[in-house]
């Protein structure tokens, strides 16, 4: 008998000093977002890009753009496509896991694939996913579980686009827009219980999920726009984890013992385009591009103006990027050789342009761009930084009409979108080519690089032809290189949250998904060394 | 002669609103093509085309501002051009948050500012008179931005009384209503002492004082009566303009209303929501401003309807 009182008492007081060295992580999440947070419903569009992170909690793509399981490099990660090939460099085919159940039941067919790529890239207004998803051209189903795509030409950045192919049941297709945002159903991890439109999100962890329930049992996101309002919430204890937190507000997150500071490196970028075309400002001269580059004190920046969240940059890829490579010089802070190069170009006196940048948009976007505006100057260039609406500039993109324009960027993985973005739509050959002159060599060997890569067929030729073109556009510094920066989250030190290296993180504990440990850290890089 | 005076002005609201409509309108397509934003970087050209059509951008100018005035006549302000939902529904949805949002705030600056300005004018010259100017000078030069946050460190953060943000509830009211309650507090504080003290020193004043009234009776029947015209206007014009301008407020405290609501749309250039929104607010300072006019009325006989 004293045994066995004995024993309880000793069970109880190791559960005791158990409980103590690994408090409960609390099961219930508040997520304080920056944006708004839409509609449950991938199919309808409302411009919030809150929606490529918010609805996958529930609503499941054919593949995913993350860190590989191997933590070495960036890649695409099956989802609900088991595998895929290239029988043909103009067929893609994928074959979908079998036995997976949507929340309503439904088993998961090529049927509802199919269908929802239809609706995706066949509506009478053309949205977002749509404009990305219809290179992958006519899709059949070849089999209960497989799906084929005849490509309108051999394309393999397809295997990126997919990852925006969000597949919901078959009951989608019969219930209003209205009624399936408001409960939107999928294959993932989590339930919608409450999705009014731009309102407060409720997710409850999916008991039935292929991969076992997911942490924490309860996710609610709230959208709170001003950032000194979401750093309160997570003071005050109401949220759980805070999105991007502001760099002035990272030392008041710091001093509270209950929260940290969470990051992620690399998360995006600021540079700014300059307009190849341009003979005034003297811009077709690569030495005038070089000058500017090495006019700019990065490391200065990043440490005064971001805090160190970020790091210097002089190419358009950084780690994590297909095609991006250490191997790359930067641009180092050489102002003597700035000047030397505008006096060999013929400038010696330097010269004047006009800079459209946003103003609040980015992190410190008007801050960075007025350094680098007066370190420009340091070598006699003279910038006239013109804080615009983003409309502004975009419609100024679309007509050529800058001599400099800003350029902000997220991490994706796959260039393709970026590249056609700043080498094709920025250059409108038709209304400059009038004004300046026949299409500068450097961009059309730039676009005759990013062919290439279109063409590939294999993701290693791809790599490559990406690399060299990475190496080119630092070369002929086509642009005015500047930063990454990292993604900040402030979180409650008891949940334990720690990103995963994503295109678009999940908020959830994802690494316990993978079934893996999440870093220790609360800085999580891009690419682990 | 009341219903004269509605139909009278709701003609001259409706001539109003078709102007401001097509000022706005112009003013936005000066801002340029929607659908550079609308488009996402990889658009092609036919698929901005096709957004262009399926949204009857390609429409000359004109026919698209009579096509929109004939379907607004009828209710029908089109669909956001972002998130496909019908515009005026997406405005109607924001506008009861920011009703409660300006009623609570207009509320807390009546119930508090006019007494302040009674009592600075009672006692004038004295130390509460002094502190009642300081309280005004300081609700109309603090940054409403400011102030917000400094309450939720307070109430929120620091007591735990209060919600940081978000609405859910008569608590979660409170904080964003007296932030932006402050500048009209102080407003009507300083307008209440101003006028008080003008009225206080009148003839019909002395009288009802020596026909032996009490202080309370005086002050109110015959001096606060008589100041009420110029605080009725401004507490008018100020809860109109909290519907759709509060925007700081409404930012700070995630408060889910029309100001920011039409900020974005404005941002965005979604003509349809912006329409819709300036025609609801249109339309509610129809309404406020013609409550004003009966107002006047009632507060002061004097004036005839006609004239008001």
């Amino acid at each position: 008998m004293m045994a066995r009182i004995a024993s309880i008492v000793i069970a109880l007081a190791l559960e005791a000093t158990w409980t103590h060295a690994a408090p409960a992580r609390p099961p219930q999440w508040t997520v304080v977002i920056s944006e708004k947070t839409g509609g449950g419903d991938a199919l309808s569009e409302y411009g919030t890009n809150s929606q490529y992170y918010l609805i996958p909690h529930v609503v499941e793509p054919l593949v995913r753009i993350e860190l590989l399981p191997n933590e070495r490099s960036w890649g695409i990660v099956p989802v609900l496509a088991e595998k895929w090939s290239f029988p043909d460099p103009r067929t893609f085919v994928v074959e979908l896991r079998r036995g997976i159940k949507f929340q309503n039941g439904e088993e998961l067919t090529a049927e509802h694939v199919k269908a929802a790529y239809d609706a995706f890239v066949f509506p009478e207004k053309p949205g977002r996913r749509g404009v990305v998803l219809k290179a992958l051209g006519k899709a059949e189903i070849a089999g209960k579980h497989t799906i084929r795509w005849s490509l309108p030409k051999p394309d393999l950045s397809v295997l990126a686009a997919a990852s925006h192919l969000l597949v919901p049941p078959m009951a989608r297709h019969t219930m209003t827009r209205e009624q399936f945002e408001a409960r939107p159903i999928g294959t993932g991890p989590y339930r919608a219980t409450a999705w009014p439109v731009d309102g407060t999100v409720q997710l409850e962890a999916w008991d039935g999920y292929r991969g076992g329930k997911p942490f924490p049992e309860k996710l609610t996101f709230r959208h709170v726009p001003e950032p000194s309002t979401r750093v309160f919430e997570l003071i005050a204890g109401t949220a759980q984890v805070a999105t991007a937190i502001p760099i002035e507000s990272l030392a008041m997150v710091q001093a509270n013992p209950k929260l940290e500071v969470v990051s992620l490196t690399g998360g995006s970028a600021l540079s700014y385009v300059i307009n190849l075309f341009k003979a005034t400002p003297p811009f077709r001269d690569k030495r005038v591009r070089q000058a500017m580059n090495y006019a700019v004190d990065r490391a200065a920046i990043v440490k005064t103006i971001l805090g160190g969240r970020g790091a210097a940059m002089s190419a358009p890829l950084w780690p994590g990027w297909l095609g991006a490579s250490d191997e790359i010089r930067g641009y180092p802070y050489d102002p003597d050789k700035a000047r030397a190069l505008l006096k060999e170009a013929g400038h010696p006196n330097g010269f004047g342009f006009r800079w459209t940048v946003t103003q609040g948009v980015f992190v410190k976007d008007v801050e960075v761009a007025q350094a680098v505006s007066s370190q420009l100057t340091r070598v006699g260039i003279k910038a006239t930084v013109q804080p615009a609406e983003r409309a502004r500039i975009l419609a100024e993109r679309n007509e050529g009409e800058y001599d400099v324009t800003e350029l902000i960027w997220t991490m994706y993985w796959h260039p393709a979108i970026l590249l056609h973005f700043t080498l094709n739509a920025s250059f409108p050959d038709a209304k400059l080519t009038p004004k300046w002159g026949p299409l500068p060599p450097e961009l059309a060997r730039a676009r005759r690089l990013m062919s290439d890569a279109a063409e590939a067929t294999t993701v290693e030729a791809m790599q490559r032809a990406y690399a060299a073109l990475n190496q080119l556009m630092h070369e002929e510094a086509f642009w005015l290189f500047v930063h990454t920066v990292d993604s900040l989250w402030g979180v409650q030190k008891d949940i334990a949250w720690r990103p995963y290296p994503a295109a678009f993180p999940a908020s959830d504990d994802y690494w316990h998904r993978t079934g893996r440990k999440a870093p220790e850290s609360p800085t999580v890089p891009s690419v682990p060394k | 002669m009341a219903a004269g005076l509605v139909a009278r002005r709701l003609v001259q609201a409706a001539a109003a609103l078709l102007v401001v409509l097509l000022v706005v309108f112009a003013c936005l397509l000066a801002t340029g093509d929607p659908v550079d934003l609308l488009a996402p970087p990889e658009a092609s050209e036919r698929d901005k085309a096709l957004l262009r059509r399926a949204y009857g951008l390609d429409q000359p100018v004109v026919y698209q501002f009579a096509a929109f005035v004939w379907r607004a006549a009828r209710g029908d302000f089109g669909r956001s051009l972002f998130s496909d939902r019908p515009a005026l529904r997406l405005v109607s949805e924001r506008l009861p948050a920011s009703l409660e949002l300006a009623l609570a705030s207009t509320l807390i600056a009546v119930v508090v500012g006019v007494p302040l300005g009674i009592v600075a004018a009672m006692r004038r010259a004295t130390v509460v008179d002094q502190l009642v100017i300081a309280v005004a000078l300081l609700g109309q030069s603090v940054a409403s931005f400011w102030l917000a946050l400094m309450l939720i460190l307070l109430f929120a953060v620091s007591l735990h009384w209060l919600p940081v943000s978000g609405r859910d509830g008569w608590a979660s009211l409170l904080l964003p209503a007296l932030a932006l309650s402050f500048w009209l507090l102080a407003l009507l504080a300083r307008l209440t002492r101003s006028e008080m003290l003008e009225v206080l020193d009148q003839d019909y004043i002395r009288t009802a004082r020596a026909k032996g009234m009490g202080t309370a009776a005086v002050v109110v029947r015959h001096g606060l009566r008589n100041a009420l015209i110029p605080l009725v206007t401004v507490t008018g014009v100020s809860l109109g303009w909290q519907l759709g301008g509060a925007v700081v407020i409404e930012t700070v405290f995630a408060w889910p209303g029309l100001g920011t609501t039409l900020l974005e749309a404005v941002l965005r250039r979604d003509y349809p929501v912006v329409l819709a929104g300036v025609a609801v607010l249109s339309a509610v300072f129809v309404v406020i401003n013609l409550l004003v006019d009966l107002l006047y009325v009632y507060i002061d006989p004097r004036i005839r309807v006609g004239a008001a």
